[in-house]
C-alpha cells in the first residue's frame, strides 16, 4: 500500500489539510461521513508514509514547494572561463595595448610621467626642443602600443626618419620597430642599418637596443626561433628596465601576429605590472599622477610646514 | 692568582672602552680574558668574562654571538646556589632580545632576572638594571603605566652609592622614565628627570651617556613644542651613534618621531627607511639565523613600521627640487677644481652613484635623488688648504694633516634644510670616507652603520679617483681600476656594492662598445659617464 500512487481524492484531502481544515470540515466539503473520512485519511497517511495529520501536512508542503520551485541551476561556470573576467592581457588581445592600458600607459615609455617628475627634481628649464622631441616620442610610443604601424610608414615616407636618427636615436629605434612589425621591410632595413652606423656617435643607440631590433627583424623575416628567444630575453631582463619595456611591446605584437595568445597576454600583463610599479613608486614619493588637484594639495602641505616652522 | 688579577684588570679595561663607545676594540681583548679565565678554572671569573664578551658583542650588533655568551653564562648560573648569577645572565639576555627587536621576549627575560635578584642574598650594584630595562621594554610595546611603575621601582632599589659607578645605567634609567612619562601624557612630571639627566651627563659625558641623554631631552623638548632644538640635538646624537651600532636604532626611532612632529614627512620617511632596511632588518636577519633566536617575532615592529610609513606617505606633497640647489652645485664644482682640473669629479661620481643605486634595486627616482646628492660629496674640499691637497693620499687612520676634515666641513655647509635631498647630501658628505671595517673617517663608523647612500658614493668616488688619478697618483684604465676596487672590497668598501658596481660598469661599457682594458683612457671614461648622464627621455 505504501508508495501507491495518490488518487484525486488523496490530493484533494491533502490540499484541505494544508489549508488547516479539520477531519470534520474535510468530510463536509467532500460529502463523506466522518468515519469514512477517517479511514480515507489513514489510507493516505500509509500511502505517503507518515504517522499523523501534522506530518502529512509537512509532507504536502515539502512537495508543493519542490513542485513550484524553479528548476535547480546548473553549477556556475567560472567567470574567467566564460571570458567575463578580463585581464589587461585579454583586453589587449580584444582591442589593443593602448586601449587596455588606458591612462596607465602615460607612466611608461620615453618622456613618460617618470621623466616629468625627474625633470622637476633635477631643476632647470625644459627647452622648446625637448618639448618637441617629447611630443614626437610619445606619438611613436602610443602608435607602438596601438599597433598603428602605418603611422610609422607615414612618418618614414614624410622624411621624418633622418631627423630622428640624428636628433634622438632612441626614437629612431621605436620607428624602426614600428616599420619592422608592420612588415615594411625595405624601410625598416634602412632604419636599422642607419641606426647601426650611428651607434658610435655620442648619442647613438645602445648596443642592446640595436640587438633587439636585429632580433625582431630575424623573427619577422625568417621566423627564427633562436631570435624569438633573444627578444624574450630582452623582455625579461629587469636589469635594463628601459629596453625591457620596448621588448615587451615587441613581444606582444610578435606573439599576437603568430597567434600565440598566451605569450601575447603574458607580455601585456608584464607591461601592466611595470606601470603599476611605477605608479606605486610615484605615490611613495608623494606624487599622485592622476589627480589634477595634486599640485594644490602639495602647496597646502608646504604652507602648513612653513606655518609650523614659524610657530616653532 | 696573578692570572686572575690580570683577567680582572683586563675586564676593567674592557669596561672603560665599552663606556667610551669602543666596544669593537674591546671585544678581542675580552675574548682573550675569557680564554685566560677558563685556563684559571675560576668559575666566577669565567662568568664575568662571559658577561663582558656578551655585552660587548651585543654592543657591536652581533646579536647571535652575544646570545651564545649569555646562554653559557646562564647555564653556569644554574649550577650556582646564589641566584644572582642567573639574574645577571637573564638581564643580559633580555638586552639582546630588545636589540633584536623583540620587546615581548625581552620582558620575559627581565622578569626572570628580577625574580633571581629578589631571591639573592647578595646586594648587587646593578640590581636596578632589570627594572630599568623592563621599563624600556614596556615602552616599546606601549604599556606606559606598567613601564613607569617598573622605572620607579628601579629608582627605589638604586642605592645612592651606586650612582657613580653605574652612571651610564642611571642615565638610561632616567631616559626610560622621561620617554615613558612623555608618552603617557605626563610631560610635566618628566621635567625633574631631565634636570637630573643634564647633571649626570655633565658628570660623565661619554658618547653613550650623551646619546641617551640627548634622546630623553629631545623627547621632552618635542613634548614642549620645541621641535627645532630637539632635531638639532638628535642629529648630533645620530652622528655619535653611527660609531655605536647598538645605539643607532634608538636614535633613529627618536628622529623619525621628531621629524614627523616637526612636519617633515619626507625626512621622517628617509629615516624610517634606514631604520627598517639597514638597521632593523640586519639585526633580525642575523638573529633568525641562530637556532636559539628563531623564535624572535618581528611582527609587531614590522607592522608598526608599515603603519608609520603609510601615515607619513599620506602627508607627502609632490616631490620638488630643493631651493638653492644650483648654487651649491656650482660651489661643489669649484671645490672639485682643487682635486681635478676639469671640476667634473662631483658630476661623474653623481652619475656613477646613480647607476649603482639603480643596480641595487632602488626605485629610479630615488636613485636620481641619491645621484644628485652625491654630486655634492666633496663640497667641503673648499676649506682644505692647497698644501695638504698637494701631498699624496694616505688612508684616514694614518692621516694627520686634516685632509679628511673636508667631510665635516661638507656636512656643515649642507647643514639643515627641510628638503630630504639635503639630508642625504649631508650624510654622503660626512660619511663617504667611512670605511666598511670602521677604520676610516669618522673613526669607528663602519658596516651597516654607514648610511647606504654614503656607501654607494664611496664606491663611485674611489673608482673615479682610481681612473682619473688625484693627489699625485697616476690614473689607470677602467678595467684595472675595477680590479683595484675589488681589493678594497671588505676593508674599505661594502663588498656587495663593489660587486654590483663592477657589473654596472662592465655592462654600460659593453653597451657603448667601450673596451675597459684599454690603457688610462679618460676619453673612454668620459664617454661612459656621458652615456650614464644622457637624458634619453628616461630618468
Amino acid at each position: 500500500m505504501r508508495g501507491a500512487p495518490l488518487s484525486e481524492r488523496d490530493l484533494r484531502m491533502l490540499e484541505l489539510l494544508g489549508k488547516g481544515d479539520s477531519s470534520k470540515a474535510i468530510a463536509k466539503k467532500l460529502g463523506y461521513r466522518p468515519g469514512t473520512t477517517r479511514v480515507y485519511l489513514h489510507d493516505l497517511y500509509r500511502k505517503i508514509g507518515v504517522p499523523n495529520k501534522t506530518s502529512a501536512v509537512i509532507w504536502y508542503f515539502d512537495r508543493i514547494k519542490a513542485k513550484n520551485a524553479p528548476p535547480p541551476e546548473p553549477d556556475p561556470v567560472p567567470a574567467a572561463e566564460l571570458g567575463l573576467e578580463e585581464s589587461v592581457g585579454d583586453l589587449a588581445m580584444r582591442t589593443d595595448l593602448f586601449t587596455a592600458m588606458g591612462a596607465m600607459s602615460t607612466l611608461l615609455g620615453a618622456y613618460g610621467r617618470m621623466w616629468q617628475v625627474a625633470a622637476r627634481l633635477k631643476g632647470g628649464k625644459i627647452d622648446k626642443a625637448t618639448i618637441e622631441r617629447r611630443t614626437k616620442s610619445r606619438q611613436l610610443w602610443e602608435a607602438l602600443l596601438k599597433g598603428d604601424f602605418a603611422y610609422g610608414k607615414k612618418l618614414f615616407d614624410a622624411g621624418g626618419a633622418g631627423e630622428l636618427i640624428f636628433d634622438s636615436p632612441p626614437d629612431g629605434a621605436l620607428l624602426a620597430l614600428l616599420l619592422l612589425l608592420g612588415g615594411y621591410s625595405n624601410a625598416a632595413d634602412r632604419m636599422v642599418t642607419e641606426l647601426g652606423r650611428k651607434r658610435r656617435a655620442p648619442n647613438g643607440i645602445a648596443v642592446r637596443d640595436h640587438d633587439l631590433l636585429i632580433a625582431v627583424r630575424s623573427v619577422v623575416n625568417r621566423n627564427e626561433r633562436e631570435a624569438f628567444a633573444r627578444v624574450n630575453r630582452f623582455a625579461n631582463d629587469t636589469a635594463m628596465p628601459q629596453s625591457r619595456l620596448v621588448a615587451l611591446v615587441a613581444l606582444h605584437h610578435l606573439c599576437k601576429a603568430d597567434g600565440d595568445r598566451k605569450g601575447a597576454t603574458r607580455a601585456a600583463d608584464a607591461l601592466w605590472a611595470e606601470a603599476e610599479a611605477s605608479l606605486q613608486q610615484l605615490r611613495a614619493m608623494g606624487e599622485r599622477p592622476f589627480q589634477r588637484s595634486a599640485a594644490s594639495a602639495g602647496t597646502k602641505a608646504g604652507g602648513r610646514r612653513k606655518a609650523q616652522a614659524a610657530t616653532a | 692568582m696573578e692570572a686572575a688579577h690580570n683577567v680582572e684588570e683586563t675586564l676593567v679595561r674592557c669596561r672603560a672602552l665599552y663606556l667610551d663607545g669602543k666596544s669593537s676594540e674591546a671585544l678581542p681583548i675580552a675574548r682573550g680574558a675569557l680564554a685566560k679565565a677558563r685556563e684559571s678554572g675560576d668559575a666566577m671569573l669565567v662568568h664575568r668574562a662571559l658577561n663582558a664578551c656578551g655585552i660587548l658583542s651585543a654592543d657591536t650588533f652581533d646579536v647571535v654571538g652575544a646570545m651564545d655568551f649569555h646562554l653559557e653564562s646562564l647555564r653556569m648560573g644554574a649550577r650556582e646556589t646564589d641566584p644572582l648569577w642567573a639574574g645577571r645572565a637573564w638581564n643580559n639576555i633580555g638586552i639582546v632580545f630588545a636589540l633584536a627587536g623583540s620587546p615581548g621576549m625581552a620582558l620575559r627575560a627581565y622578569v626572570n632576572s628580577i625574580e633571581a635578584f629578589e631571591a639573592s642574598p647578595t646586594q648587587f650594584s646593578t640590581r636596578f638594571s632589570p627594572y630599568s630595562n623592563s621599563a624600556n621594554a614596556h615602552f616599546a610595546i606601549s604599556q606606559y603605566e606598567e613601564g613607569i611603575r617598573a622605572a620607579r621601582r628601579a629608582l627605589e632599589v638604586l642605592r645612592p652609592e651606586d650612582v657613580v659607578p653605574e652612571i651610564s645605567g642611571v642615565v638610561l634609567l632616567r631616559r626610560n622614565l622621561v620617554n615613558l612619562l612623555v608618552a603617557a601624557g605626563r610631560a610635566g612630571e618628566a621635567a625633574e628627570h631631565v634636570e637630573e639627566l643634564i647633571k649626570l651627563e655633565a658628570r660623565a659625558s661619554t658618547p653613550r651617556n650623551v646619546i641617551a641623554a640627548s634622546i630623553a631631552r629631545a623627547t621632552y623638548e618635542l613634548a614642549m613644542g620645541r621641535s627645532e632644538i630637539a632635531l638639532t640635538r638628535l642629529e648630533r646624537a645620530l652622528d655619535m651613534a653611527r660609531g655605536m651600532p647598538a645605539a643607532l636604532r634608538d636614535t633613529l626611532t627618536a628622529i623619525v618621531h621628531a621629524e614627523e612632529i616637526a612636519g617633515s614627512p619626507e625626512r621622517a620617511l628617509a629615516r624610517l627607511d634606514e631604520l627598517s632596511r639597514h638597521v632593523y632588518r640586519t639585526a633580525i636577519d642575523k638573529a633568525r639565523r641562530s637556532v636559539e633566536l628563531s623564535q624572535v617575532e618581528a611582527g609587531l615592529s614590522e607592522h608598526a613600521q608599515a603603519q608609520a610609513q603609510a601615515r607619513l606617505r599620506a602627508r607627502l606633497g609632490p616631490p620638488e627640487a630643493p631651493a638653492g640647489w644650483d648654487a651649491l652645485r656650482n660651489l661643489a664644482v669649484s671645490a672639485a677644481l682643487k682635486l681635478d682640473s676639469t671640476g667634473w669629479h662631483g658630476i661623474r661620481v653623481g652619475a656613477l652613484t646613480k647607476a649603482l643605486a639603480v643596480a641595487c634595486g632602488e626605485p629610479p627616482l630615488k636613485a636620481l635623488e641619491i645621484g644628485l646628492a652625491a654630486e655634492l660629496h666633496d663640497v667641503g674640499m673648499l676649506s682644505i688648504p692647497d698644501a695638504i691637497l698637494a701631498r699624496p693620499a694616505v688612508p684616514p687612520n694614518c692621516e694627520i694633516n686634516g685632509y679628511y676634515l673636508h667631510t665635516d666641513a661638507g656636512a656643515d655647509i649642507l647643514r639643515d634644510d627641510g628638503h630630504p635631498r639635503f639630508l642625504m647630501a649631508r650624510e654622503i658628505a660626512k660619511y663617504h670616507h667611512a670605511w666598511w671595517d670602521g677604520s676610516g673617517y669618522p673613526p669607528r663608523v663602519g658596516g651597516q652603520s654607514i648610511p647606504l647612500a654614503a656607501r654607494m658614493c664611496a664606491v663611485a668616488d674611489t673608482y673615479d679617483e682610481l681612473v682619473c688619478g688625484f693627489r699625485a697618483a697616476k690614473g689607470m684604465s677602467m678595467g684595472k681600476a675595477l680590479q683595484a676596487l675589488k681589493k678594497k672590497a671588505g676593508n674599505q668598501l661594502d663588498p656587495e656594492l663593489v660587486h654590483r658596481f663592477t657589473t654596472v660598469v662592465m655592462r654600460e661599457a659593453h653597451d657603448r662598445g667601450i673596451d675597459p682594458s684599454l690603457g688610462p683612457s679618460l676619453e673612454a671614461f668620459q664617454q661612459l659617464i656621458d652615456q650614464l648622464q644622457q637624458d634619453r627621455g628616461y630618468i
